[in-house]
């Protein structure tokens, strides 16, 4: 982001005294500061600065990045001094930090004010300042001569507080220092100057405004007097400096940047210690608890190489004081599964034997060639990162045991930045400059941001046709590069936890997060690691909760318990399913790029299942990897390694490197990389393409490839995938991971096909499909399932006759409430409900919840079909109150129709259970001419053909650019259709409307006969065919 | 009784989107949930439809124009209608954004029966541009469901039965939630509705649908309140000969004008605006307004400004007739009745006197009021305005500007002032072209005056105003 500093400069300002800005917020005062806290701190040592305090309000969000940068281009005698300002009413107070203890004080006083507030606001009285700062100094910009709190503050703060004079070049600066003085002689208390740096450049102030204006949601126009009159709120050059302020204001800045030599490298990080039972030390219990654990995954005798690895590890572990980390994880863990929670951990640390053992992961590092060095490496000096799924449904009771095990004081979740990008800019810019939304809306909807150049997006967004002022547009285009990467505010993690031993709350402010009782702290995934913090990843997975679900369903109807460790490895029939590529619901391997890729890939065993879940990614599809991989593993082409050294790390992929360790690893043997360029190659891999120092290890890269003899092509490829790795990359350990879990869930829908779906159902909302599509596919693999039924259904979905049949819940009524359900769960009958007086008896029903279970059908078993049972309920209100002894009068509503209970299944379960609207329409004759889903199987391939159906996917750009990929469902399956850009362009109203399409396409298979696609060359909305059959219109799906 | 009701589906975009009948696509949006509310032909061929959201809306029309729908000019759209609509009926009522009532019934012998006032109305609706759908019914809300279900017909009692059974209830324009009820009864027309035993149709989906139906099928009475035209002021007179010079007429224009004030003092409303418009022979009559700086209802003001416009007036050609007309009016305050406020009452009677006499004399364009801007640039700071302010605005308080400020500043040489106080920078404006960046000085000349300098961002010296 930022050059070096300019050294002539700084030794060229060296000859006159220094000086240190003490009051500067940077771009973390949201919508205040104009500058990163990186550019503040370059452009302060270039300026030749002594010193700089980052003192954003009320929070210190920006420090750690204004100390890595810091960091990065050390420069002698430059301080870097945290801080944080605090506003009440028109006064300024900025406090400052000593030492460790006053940090501690200030990270509590913003704790306090912001925990006051709600989210992303504070609430700060100078009186805060007595009660939480005892060392920190005090520097105050007054704005009225003699305030009620000023004797205790000058009390408090005798030989800590000082007054600022901060002068703008305005004509309030003269009564502003006139004021300042007067109370200074008045109180006694010593003047520093500051410059109240909103901006590291002046050339910001364009920005600066704006940014004030969309703080106030109003257009820059309308809020000039809210702008700073002029751009005099930046570092200012030093002799700037000198020439407005007085050399004795000057020179106390030096002062009290001598009393601050608090930096943030103090802060060290202390490993809770709670984890460890009394009496024991914590190297001891880890070695204990892993070969406890190795014993259970091994048996008694512990394979000598796995001891050997266990012993490595532990080694390392010890050397790098890791073991609270790993116990606090073994912790967690244990409490996970103590409470029958499913999880699992991902990621690196699937490379650790010890992780194993500790049952914290599930992959056999024995079983797949990984590398501890990934996860832990003695060279790299940060904490390792364990990332763990829990059961989505059940993760707050984790998250709740670990602030209850460890203190509210002591843990919280990192923050998140949520940072401007393109569209959000443009929105908030074109408000502020009062550009024609209407029209900006319209370039957003057709820009097709997916396919675009991310580099010139600015030229090609921002035309005439946003504005006729071509001055307005001109700012707007600088303006949008300048904010885009702002942070805009602070939300959540998705699940990192920082634990400490001392209180949290002396490392980094906590403050309120939306949720009820979740507490977040300033920093963000790169500050912590930044400074070595750990942070444990307490993640959600929706199929953790359904497997658990389903095995406690198996275990009830058999009789015998299930768990993951009872699933036998590697059987054919389950591999035999994947094949085919039948993997509706199951984990990972359900997406429709993955299901093109099943039957050509042909997984046979676990590790070629890691392949599947890895290989369907941008790292190897940019990388052209694909097609190598499956050529070759099906004995099409020779596996062929370029170079010697390299086989030990592209054998197990017929040569192929299709995992990001292999691409690192390739590096480091291939072309020589040091161990820290390969680890720069792994942080960096996003911005491989952008110029700078991944340039740098680009260049040495294909240079060191192609000298050793390597092709230019396979050498392009290799970056191509590196940059593809940047997007979205699957590490092997990770995809080792998920490969457990997708082969669980294959297993368990193969054999227990009931049970799973029951499970699947019970845990949504998770996974690619929607609750329709589950159990259509289900019942095409002869599940039977039972319609909701008010005297059988439960609020869960239920097997029924020892698990062989599904009986719809409650829940799958669109718009009943669970209270609702269970008060008629709880109060039905033994005999069950006889009618629907019985219904109106229920105490606390209401007649919303009566007239949608009778659209839903569940009023069946009372007699009547769904329209009359919902005349009947509709008069709840009537029979219910003054007219209770009245028997209800009898009034004859007609049937509905079998298009009409169509309509109505779908409009209140989404589904139909014994219908389908494609099978209607073909009893209709208007498909006389479409071949069904499960008959394309048997058609040649190159033949063209009709098909038709509901569209249930629509993958689709937002614009015309690129292919659009449908699947089409009918009542004997789906269908896969893929439409090129210029069909896709002329026929866009029926892609973007059509709710049931016919094609005109052809069929096109590969040799295997397991993918099968339809490349569409003419479509047609029929959905209105189904209207047309209809007495009303109605909405589908 | 007889009830005429048209549904004028277009009215907003026939009314202020001149291209709605053109090629070009065009669409309007309704301001709080951004859903296409009206598609010409044109926007409709690209598959842009009512209710679609904007942003599919313009995947399908990328050259799409969408304009907001303002609900004032809605109503003024309507109003309009009414007002064409007004001569043929004496009982006209507005029915929600785009529908109108007419009473029919005593108009049927004056202006020749039923079908002639429809087919008049039609031809005058689509004369002024709007495409509307007519029906006729015993009853009010009879004939707005006709409409609105696109029925262009006329119907008795018995006919009305009957053709409640094709009318699909969606075209009652009830609640969605209530149609929702309806349709999940199986219930499909207005006449399934109107056969349900009424009294359960209440309790069972919603009271005010049953009484709707009663007031569709005339069991219920109910009438559309009246609509009553904006106010209007006209004076005609006719001249038995051509008159070369106003001067002869001004006693006649003063008898208009002193009509105009009675009219106005009458019904407690000034004016600002009263229009002359003057006949000729041989020529397109020739309009000027007499305009008050202020509003006001009182004679000596207008007759002041009358004799003022009229003495400036030279005429294109004689005349042969004279038009005093007004359509626009303002209530009077509330102040002018409060008991003991007599001295503000004429200290504000004196000051609108005041400005209608510098009006008269310098013309209403020359007489401005003088508002505060919050731009920080000296320059923009006074604004002169044709309204005064409702409440000034205080502008940034970054300079401490002398009160002579020069229209333009004048570029000065430097060496011969003595820098008193200085600077104070300005650095502002970037939102135009006219950006500032400025170092402003307070400095003396030998001359002992004391003036306001600045030097802009290429070292130029400027004055830009006098202190002393």
């Amino acid at each position: 982001m930022v050059g070096s500093p300019d050294a002539g400069s700084r030794k060229q300002s060296r000859a006159e005294p220094g000086f240190v800005e003490l009051h500067c917020i940077s771009n973390y005062s949201f919508l205040r500061g104009a500058s990163h806290p990186e550019e503040l701190v370059h452009q302060a040592m270039t300026a030749g600065y002594a010193g700089l305090a980052l003192t954003d309000e009320c929070s210190v969000a920006g420090v750690v990045k204004a100390w890595q940068q810091l960091q990065q281009q050390p420069v002698e005698n430059f301080s870097l001094i945290i801080g944080s300002e605090f506003r009440y009413r028109n006064e300024c107070f900025v406090v400052l930090a000593t030492d460790k203890l006053a940090y501690s004080e200030l990270c509590r006083l913003i704790s306090a004010c912001r925990q006051a507030a709600p989210k992303g606001d504070y609430v700060f009285h100078p009186r805060d300042l007595v009660q939480y700062i005892r060392r920190g100094l005090l520097l105050w910009r007054p704005a009225t001569a003699a305030p009620d709190y000023l004797p205790a503050l000058t009390a408090h703060f005798r030989g800590r507080f000082w007054l600022l004079v901060e002068l703008s070049l305005t004509d309030a600066d003269e009564p502003h220092q006139r004021q300042v003085e007067t109370i200074a002689r008045d109180v006694e208390l010593p003047i520093v100057c500051s410059n109240n740096v909103h901006m590291h450049d002046p050339k910001r102030k364009m920005l600066q405004d704006t940014l004030t204006a969309i703080r106030l949601n109003r257009t820059v126009t309308e809020i000039k007097q809210h702008l700073l009159p002029n751009a005099e709120n930046y570092l200012r050059p030093l002799k700037n400096v000198r020439k407005i302020y007085k050399q004795a204001y000057i020179l106390e800045s030096l002062v009290i940047a001598e009393r601050c030599h608090f930096r943030l490298e103090e802060i060290k990080y202390l490993y809770p210690k709670t984890c460890v039972p009394a009496g024991l030390c914590a190297r001891d219990y880890l070695r204990q608890a892993t070969y406890e654990g190795a014993r259970r995954r091994y048996g008694d005798t512990v394979p000598e190489q796995v001891k050997a690895t266990i012993e490595k590890e532990l080694g390392i572990i010890a050397e790098l004081n890791y073991e609270y980390y790993f116990l606090t994880i073994y912790d967690i863990v244990k409490q996970a599964r103590k409470m029958g929670i499913l999880c699992q951990g991902r990621g690196s640390a699937a490379n650790s034997v010890v992780c194993y053992c500790l049952h914290i992961t599930e992959v056999d590092p024995t079983e797949v060639s990984l590398l501890f060095e990934r996860f832990i490496s003695r060279r790299r000096n940060e904490p390792p990162d364990i990332d763990v799924d829990f059961e989505n449904a059940r993760r707050e009771e984790v998250i709740q045991y670990i602030y209850e095990k460890y203190g509210r004081d002591h843990c919280a979740i990192a923050a998140t930045v949520i940072t401007y990008r393109a569209k959000s800019a443009l929105r908030d810019l074109a408000k502020a400059l009062g550009i024609n939304m209407l029209q900006l809306e319209n370039v957003i909807a057709n820009y097709g941001w997916r396919y675009r150049d991310k580099h010139n997006w600015v030229d090609e967004v921002i035309t005439p046709a946003l504005s006729l002022d071509n001055h307005m547009l001109d700012c707007f285009k600088q303006l949008l590069t300048e904010l885009v990467g702002f942070p805009r505010h602070l939300s959540q993690h998705v699940g990192g936890f920082v634990i400490s031993e001392p209180p949290l709350i002396d490392l980094v402010p906590i403050e309120n997060a939306a949720m009820a009782d979740r507490t977040v702290i300033q920093w963000d995934k790169e500050d912590l690691e930044a400074l070595g913090l750990m942070k444990v990843d307490v993640l959600a997975l929706g199929m953790l909760t359904a497997l658990r679900k389903c095995f406690t369903y198996i275990s009830t109807a058999s009789g015998k318990p299930v768990a993951m460790s009872s699933i036998p490895r590697d059987d054919p029939r389950v591999y035999g399913m994947l094949q085919k590529a039948d993997t509706v619901g199951l984990f990972q391997v359900e997406s429709r790029a993955q299901m093109n890729m099943l039957p050509r890939l042909r997984p046979e065993k676990y590790y070629d299942l890691v392949v599947q879940v890895a290989i369907v990614r941008p790292g190897p599809i940019h990388g052209d990897m694909v097609h190598p991989y499956l050529r070759r593993k099906h004995g099409e082409e020779r596996v062929d390694v370029p170079l010697k050294e390299l086989e030990p790390i592209l054998n197990r992929t017929y040569g192929v490197p299709i995992f990001q360790e292999q691409v690192i690893a390739l590096a480091i043997k291939g072309a020589d990389f040091t161990p820290d360029e390969a680890e720069e190659l792994r942080r960096s891999m996003a911005s491989w393409k952008r110029e700078g120092h991944m340039h740098r290890l680009r260049q040495k890269l294909t240079d060191n490839l192609l000298r050793k003899g390597v092709s230019q092509d396979y050498v392009e490829r290799i970056c191509r995938q590196i940059e593809g790795f940047g997007e979205y990359g699957f590490p092997e350990s990770h995809a080792a991971s998920f490969a457990l879990l997708a082969y669980a869930s294959a297993w368990l829908k193969y054999y227990h096909p009931t049970a799973f779906l029951c499970a699947l159902l019970n845990s949504q909302p998770m996974g690619f499909y929607r609750p329709w599509q589950l159990i259509q596919d289900a019942q095409r693999h002869g599940v039977t399932v039972l319609p909701v039924d008010i005297n059988r259904s439960e609020w869960d979905y239920t097997l029924e006759r020892r698990g062989e049949v599904l009986r719809l819940g409650l829940r799958s009524i669109k718009g009943l409430s669970e209270p609702a359900a269970e008060l008629i769960c709880r109060h039905r009958p033994a005999r069950g409900y006889a009618a629907v007086e019985d219904l109106f008896a229920i105490p606390g029903i209401d007649k919303d919840t009566l007239e949608t279970l009778a659209s839903a059908n569940a009023l069946a078993p009372l007699g009547g079909h769904r329209f009359q049972q919902r005349w009947n309920t509709s008069g709840f209100d009537f029979y219910r109150g003054l007219f209770a002894a009245q028997a209800p009068q009898g009034y004859q509503i007609r049937e509905p129709s079998r298009i009409e209970d169509l309509f109505e299944d779908h409009a209140m379960l989404g589904f139909s259970l014994h219908d389908h609207p494609m099978a209607y329409l073909r009893d209709q004759g208007v498909l006389s001419d479409c071949i069904a889903a499960e008959l394309l199987g048997e058609v040649q391939s190159g033949t063209e053909l009709y098909i038709a159906g509901v569209v249930i996917n629509r993958q689709r750009p937002k614009t015309s650019a690129g292919v659009t990929f449908l699947t089409l469902e009918d009542e004997t399956g789906s269908m896969n259709v893929i439409i090129w850009l210029q069909n896709a362009l002329r026929q866009m109203e029926e892609l973007v409307k059509a709710r049931i399409l016919k094609i005109y396409g052809l069929l096109e298979q590969d040799k295997s006969g397991g993918v099968i696609h339809v490349i569409a060359y003419r479509l047609f909305d029929i959905s209105s065919q189904l209207e047309r059959f209809s007495s009303k219109s109605r909405d589908y799906h | 009784m007889n009830w005429l009701y048209a549904h004028l589906p277009h009215l907003y975009a026939e009314t202020w989107l001149p291209q709605f009948h053109t090629g070009e696509p065009v669409a309007l949006i309704r301001d709080h949930n951004h859903l296409i509310e009206d598609a010409n032909d044109a926007a409709k061929a690209c598959g842009v439809d009512v209710d679609m959201s904007l942003n599919t809306a313009f995947c399908l029309c990328p050259g799409l124009q969408v304009t907001p729908r303002d609900p004032c000019r809605q109503q003024r759209a309507l109003e309009r209608a009414a007002v064409i609509a007004s001569r043929y009926s004496a009982w006209l009522g507005l029915d929600a954004a785009d529908g109108l009532y007419l009473e029919i019934a005593s108009m049927k012998r004056l202006l020749g029966g039923v079908a002639q006032i429809q087919h008049r109305l039609q031809l005058a609706l689509q004369q002024m541009g709007y495409s509307a759908v007519i029906a006729v019914a015993p009853q009010p809300k009879a004939a707005r469901l006709l409409a609105r279900a696109g029925q262009h017909r006329c119907c008795d009692q018995e006919q009305l039965i009957q053709a409640l059974a094709d009318i699909p209830f969606t075209a009652l324009g009830i609640e969605a939630k209530t149609e929702l009820r309806l349709a999940k009864l199986g219930l499909a027309t207005v006449q399934d509705l109107v056969q349900l035993p009424s009294g359960d149709l209440s309790y069972r989906v919603d009271a005010e649908l049953t009484l709707y139906l009663d007031q569709i099928s005339g069991r219920k009475p109910w009438l559309p309140p009246p609509f009553k035209a904006a106010e209007r002021f006209h004076w005609y007179m006719d001249l038995e000969q051509e008159f070369e010079s106003l001067e002869p007429l001004r006693f006649y224009l003063a008898q208009g004008v002193g009509q105009f004030c009675r009219f106005l003092q009458k019904r407690c409303l000034a004016a600002q605006v009263l229009r002359l418009k003057l006949q000729h022979r041989h020529r397109a009559p020739s309009c000027v307004d007499i305009k008050l700086a202020n509003i006001d209802n009182r004679p000596e003001s207008w007759q002041y400004m009358l004799n003022s416009t009229v003495n400036r007036l030279e005429l294109a050609a004689p005349i042969t007739a004279m038009q005093l007309s007004a359509a626009l009016f303002e209530p009077l305050d509330d102040r002018d009745l409060h008991l003991f406020n007599n001295v503000s009452q004429e200290c504000d009677q004196k000051k609108t006197q005041l400005l209608n006499r510098l009006s008269a004399r310098l013309g209403i364009h020359n007489v401005h009021f003088l508002q505060i801007s919050t731009d920080p640039r000296p320059e923009f700071q006074t604004i002169c305005a044709s309204q005064p302010a409702a409440q000034a605005q205080r502008p940034a308080a970054a300079l401490v500007a002398p009160l002579w400020l020069l229209p333009q500043p004048q570029p000065v040489a430097i060496d011969r002032y003595i820098i008193q106080r200085g600077p104070v920078r300005l650095t502002s404006g970037w939102w135009d072209r006219n950006a500032a960046h400025r170092d402003y000085y307070v400095a003396g000349d030998s001359g002992l005056t004391t003036q306001w300098l600045f030097r802009d961002s290429d070292g130029t010296w400027y004055q830009h105003g006098w202190f002393a």
